[in-house]
């Protein structure tokens, strides 16, 4: 049996059976883990009140070679991220943050660029920035981190740099120039678009976003095609879509029905 | 205590089998389901019997009250069809189960709603997979609903979803003074600090 001690933000939240909970976490130096929270339920449990997604902690845990499941020892939250938690809208930002997450990253496998965007992003959300811009800045980096996004926006077939246009085709997952999409389908994007993809890679996420707000209804095509086009990336090179994707939009949708017809 | 050997391909078929069936309960893991199944070999067949029996009772015998969803065996549920009720309150929780520890207080004689379930966008449950339509259904005569989703991120967002929903209709929304700990679960919360929270439950 090891003992492990590190910075970790806390991912998703569930019961694992009486009065224990488990919970997965995201560090810099072990990726994603799984780890069991004993008496985590209870009123007087040194857990209490603690375990809240999108925490960052500083844990200590057991480890067993031959388990996935870890045990927690000890947790000191450092940053309880209380302000991501106040309203609807923000909870369920940090179910589409953390299944974004438990997704991409794989257990056991080091990723600091994960944890360093996820912390970013979470800053960012609790200083107030704005939360659809932020969630574009979001899944362009994850997307990057998974090497499914190139750094450079080029062409991966003529290694021409997208200017003014660039189409992603129906099938794949990659940009290309409209030469060598020519005469295939697919989703153009224009220069508004790829203009917004390079910020997403140079800026800081509060940067970003207080750029995409202050372009106003200038850039509103702009980023709701880079939406868009993230969307199908993702979706492609899952071969899915996130579960909490259509909640959410439905919630909200239903939500506006309502709130509108009052 | 004695310790079961956790399952393995040398343990005979109808034992892998049952072993098997335990593990899928929530709560049981291999080693407890192991623990569990061996320790039925040991025991007297009509203990056994009885235990089947009594799994099958509840199958064949129990259901959701077709109002409130509570367990029952007869509908509408032995809550909905009390007369010493107060039908102008509904309190909504996510599980049956939550009912018994809030009737534990008698704090509360209204009525309930059971959700079956909270908003868990990353498990795919959204408003369509709760009863929340149903109770939408209900609100006629009700001047106040409680809810008593649980204390953590799953149960204050059906709450904050509900309480928005709501917010147009001529019924007061209230949610329990959680005293309790946030992150913490109705059915591990005391009587004496339920019943606190029932009593100081605060407009949404
Ligand atoms: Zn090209
Ligand atoms: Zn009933």
């Amino acid at each position: 049996m090891r003992v492990h001690s590190a910075d970790a933000l806390l991912l998703e939240v569930g019961d694992l059976s009486d009065g224990d909970r488990v919970v997965s976490f995201l560090t810099a130096e072990h990726g994603r883990r799984r780890g069991a929270a004993r008496g985590a339920k209870r009123k007087y449990s040194r857990f209490s009140g603690q375990l809240q997604p999108l925490a960052t902690v500083r844990l200590t845990w057991f480890e067993k070679d031959d388990r996935d499941l870890v045990r927690i020892r000890d947790l000191e939250v450092l940053h309880s991220g209380e302000r991501l938690r106040r309203s609807l809208e923000d909870l369920l930002l940090c179910a589409y943050l953390t299944e974004h997450v438990s997704v991409f990253a794989q257990e056991n496998d080091p990723g600091p660029e994960l944890f360093r965007l996820l912390r970013s992003v979470v800053d960012a959300l609790e200083e107030g920035a704005a939360r659809e811009p932020v969630l574009r800045y979001f899944e362009s980096w994850i997307l990057r981190i998974g090497g499914v996004l190139g750094y450079e926006l080029d062409c991966p077939l003529c290694s021409r740099v997208l200017e003014d246009r660039a189409v992603l085709p129906d099938s794949g997952e990659s940009l290309l120039c409209p030469e060598c999409a020519a005469g295939g389908g697919g989703l153009v994007v224009g220069q508004g678009t790829l203009d917004l993809l390079r910020r997403t890679r140079r800026q800081s996420p509060s940067r970003f976003a207080s750029g995409v707000l202050a372009g106003g209804a200038e850039l509103a095509g702009a980023t709701a095609q880079l939406e868009e086009l993230l969307l199908q990336i993702r979706r492609r090179f899952l071969g899915f879509e996130l579960k909490s994707h259509g909640v959410i939009r439905e919630t909200l949708r239903r939500l506006q029905a309502v709130e509108k017809g009052a | 205590m004695t310790t079961a050997a956790p399952p393995s391909r040398r343990e005979p078929d109808p034992l892998k089998k049952l072993i098997g069936e335990l593990a899928r309960l929530p709560g049981i893991g291999p080693k407890s389901a192991a623990r569990l199944a061996h320790h039925m070999l040991r025991v007297e067949r009509s203990d056994c019997e009885a235990l089947a029996a009594a799994i099958l009772e509840v199958k064949d015998r129990l259901f959701h009250c077709s109002r409130c969803r509570s367990i029952t065996a007869s509908d509408p549920c032995r809550y909905c069809c009390d007369p010493q009720r107060d039908p102008s309150r509904i309190c909504v929780v996510e599980q049956p189960f939550n009912i018994e520890p809030i009737e534990r207080t008698r704090e509360y004689r209204g009525l309930y709603h059971v959700l079956m379930g909270a908003l868990a966008p990353q498990r795919g449950i959204g408003p369509d997979q709760l009863a929340i339509d149903p109770l939408l259904e209900r609100l006629e005569g009700v001047e106040e609903v409680i809810l008593a989703t649980n204390p953590n991120v799953e149960g204050e967002a059906t709450a904050l979803y509900l309480a928005r929903l709501l917010a147009p209709r001529s019924v007061r929304v209230s949610r329990l003074a959680f005293g309790l700990p946030v992150g913490g679960d109705l059915d591990y919360i005391d009587e004496v600090t339920l019943a606190r929270s029932l009593m100081g439950r605060q407009a949404l």
